[in-house]
């Protein structure tokens, strides 16, 4: 995979508690390459937030990479001094995160939280300013000279997203890592903005999207490639087009048939049996074995492996190695 | 609406004002009903108890007592508005000419204790909660809890009996050195010299108090959302702390820190009586042990006013700091 942009191998990031410890991800390998929008889809719980914080390291102080590689551009980031790692965040690898109402600094003026980052990493040059106006101009917002001197308050939403969209843009990153950005959106808005995504992966040349979502309607809008994440695994890899036609892990097939329940009007709601399990004392063998209608006694006993499967990757016993 | 956000912080600073006016003018009130309901007959104090019928008349016509009480309010009104504060028997002069040589003084040692206690207390309560349950906030809690429960009268005769009576490093009281003619520069040496002690004794528990806020808002700061979003722009830990959570995090601190300003004169009577520095504490002292109520009432006046003052100066900070407060 000489082609990836962002190369993650065997990573496993615990969580620390007073007693027990998380393993919120937990041999979690994947990748992107340039000019990709890849998703990882999920429930909550299943620790797709854990990964995308993990890959630039932006982690609570009980958290630590227990192991594994996030080879980015020749270097190893979850080896990499604090110092270059900063150098990396926000110009090369930066985030948009859920909720825009509250990933502001709400007593500082828009232009300046985009400033701050061109000049970090660009340094103070004169026609900062006119850069800054230009990142505003990219996420479409109306009359930018004019928002510039807004604080976050006097904004909606959509426009806050947006901002935050161009402050990950302002330094022209390789790699977007997107958390959940329209979760916490009216649904007219939603849409705008993952349009919005869209179209700056498509224009930008050596811009990646890495997609992190639980709304399956979202993953087919937007996403090349998907990652299925569980109890901090992955379970399936596939194409967005294969996913979709041919789900191969039982739990990507229980997502759909939920998802499905909901988008069309008159088919009964239906859910996925049970809960995503504690993950200080995870199910031994396939972590979804309780709650998968197919369960055989080798799921309870042995982790099953990522294998190839036509076009997919799935972790499962029922597809016997070839 | 980048052109409307100085008149909307002026209209904020007028408003402001305006509040502030019926408060000054219920202490007012309240002050004028406090000698006016004051049990016993002035007059009959005055005269004492000898006084003949027709001498306690004479008295009561002199100072007005035998008006109605709302014209003797509008009375005293009228010459508080003319900068009279009335007559102290104890110093034998105005208690406004009294006042406004002891203020500088006291204003001095509230200044620069209340200055460098912030300034302390501040980076003390940040860099503790960079790191809490560290070390380093253990040590900031300790001092702090310690700082918060010494008196300060008890704190000064101790740092007397240390720094100027056995090491001999400071003068033991007052403002100036007394023997010594100094001009220039060396008197301002030697005021500093004299300021030292009772600043510090004076700012101990503001230092306590400070920290204790600073870190516990900031912790909340930190716990933040956009935190995490700055650091994910690849800012230093040390920029996220001091050019943004603490900006969020010290408005409360301001609060108190204003709110402080009034319980920090109270601390200054016992100073400065301990210290024998020459301001309104050690003044009220004096007035309240001799019985010269014009000089305690005339300071209650001023020192209402001035806690005013503040509050209206804490409130304009406010709203420079947070945009969000006079843009409703």
């Amino acid at each position: 995979m000489s082609d990836s942009l962002l190369d993650v191998r065997n990573l496993r990031m615990y969580f620390y508690g007073s007693s027990q410890v998380v393993r919120a991800v937990d041999d979690v390998s994947l990748s992107v390459r340039e000019g990709e929008v890849v998703g990882i889809v999920g429930e909550s719980g299943s620790g797709k937030t854990a990964t995308a914080l993990s890959l630039i390291r932006l982690l609570p102080p009980n958290a630590r990479i227990v192991s594994g590689e996030i080879l980015h551009k020749g270097k190893n980031l979850a080896s990499l001094e604090e110092t270059e790692l900063r150098k990396i965040r926000g110009a090369e690898i930066s985030m948009v995160f859920q909720d825009p109402m509250t990933f502001l600094d709400p007593l500082m003026k828009i232009g300046d939280q985009i400033s701050e980052s061109i000049s970090l990493h660009q340094g103070k040059t004169s026609d900062l300013k006119v850069k800054v106006v230009d990142s505003l101009r990219a996420v479409s917002i109306p009359s930018p000279e004019k928002v510039l001197d807004y604080y976050p308050h006097q904004l909606s939403g959509g426009m806050k997203q947006r901002v935050l969209i161009a402050i990950a843009l302002s330094c022209e990153p390789s790699l977007i890592i997107a958390d959940e950005p329209t979760t916490a959106l009216d649904v007219t808005v939603q849409g705008q903005i993952l349009e919005l995504l869209k179209t700056l992966v498509r224009k930008r040349r050596g811009l990646s999207l890495l997609l992190i979502t639980h709304d399956l309607g979202v993953v087919a809008e937007m996403c090349d490639r998907v990652y299925v994440m569980y109890a901090g695994k992955i379970v399936e890899e596939a194409d967005v087009s294969s996913l979709f036609k041919e789900p191969k892990h039982p739990y990507t097939q229980a997502l759909l048939t939920a998802a499905n329940s909901i988008y069309f009007v008159g088919r009964e709601m239906v859910g996925i049996e049970g809960v995503v399990p504690d993950l200080t004392n995870p199910p031994s063998g396939c972590r979804f074995h309780p709650r998968c209608q197919y369960a055989m006694p080798i799921c309870s006993e042995k982790e099953p492996i990522l294998i190839d499967i036509g076009t997919s990757r799935a972790a499962c016993w029922l597809y016997p190695k070839k | 609406m980048g052109g409307k956000e100085p008149s909307a912080l002026a209209n904020y600073v007028v408003r402001r004002l305006l509040e502030g006016i019926p408060v000054v003018f219920a202490v007012l009130v309240l002050n004028f009903l406090l000698i006016a309901l004051y049990p016993g007959d002035p007059a009959q104090i005055l005269a004492g108890q000898e006084a003949t019928p027709q001498y306690l008349q004479q008295i009561r016509i002199i100072y007005g007592l035998d008006r109605p009480i709302y014209e003797r309010f509008f009375d005293y009104l009228w010459a508080i508005f003319h900068g009279n504060l009335g007559y102290s028997f104890f110093f034998q002069e105005p208690v406004t000419s009294l006042i406004l040589q002891k203020l500088p003084a006291t204003l001095m040692l509230l200044g620069t204790a209340m200055v460098i206690a912030s300034l302390i207390g501040i980076l003390m309560g940040v860099e503790a909660a960079r790191k809490p349950h560290s070390l380093r906030d253990g040590v900031v809690s300790a001092v702090s809890l310690l700082g918060y429960s010494t008196p300060n009268f008890w704190l000064g005769q101790l740092a007397i009996l240390l720094f100027s009576v056995n090491l001999r490093w400071l003068p033991v009281a007052g403002m100036t050195t007394l023997t010594q003619q100094l001009g220039g520069l060396a008197y301002v040496a030697d005021v500093l010299r004299h300021l030292v002690l009772p600043a510090s004794v004076l700012g101990v528990y503001q230092v306590a108090l400070i920290a204790h806020l600073q870190r516990g808002s900031m912790l909340e700061v930190l716990r933040q959302n956009f935190i995490l979003a700055l650091r994910s722009k690849g800012l230093s830990e040390r920029s996220i702390v001091y050019k943004h959570a603490l900006r969020n995090a010290i408005l409360p601190v301001l609060t108190v820190i204003a709110f402080d300003i009034s319980a920090l004169l109270g601390g200054a009577v016992l100073v400065e009586t301990v210290f024998d520095w020459p301001g309104i504490g050690r003044m009220v002292f004096d007035a309240i042990i001799a019985g010269d109520y014009p000089v305690i009432t005339g300071t209650f006046v001023v020192v209402s006013i001035g806690v005013v003052m503040v509050n209206l100066v804490t409130d304009v900070i406010y709203a420079l700091v947070d945009p969000r407060i006079h843009y409703r």
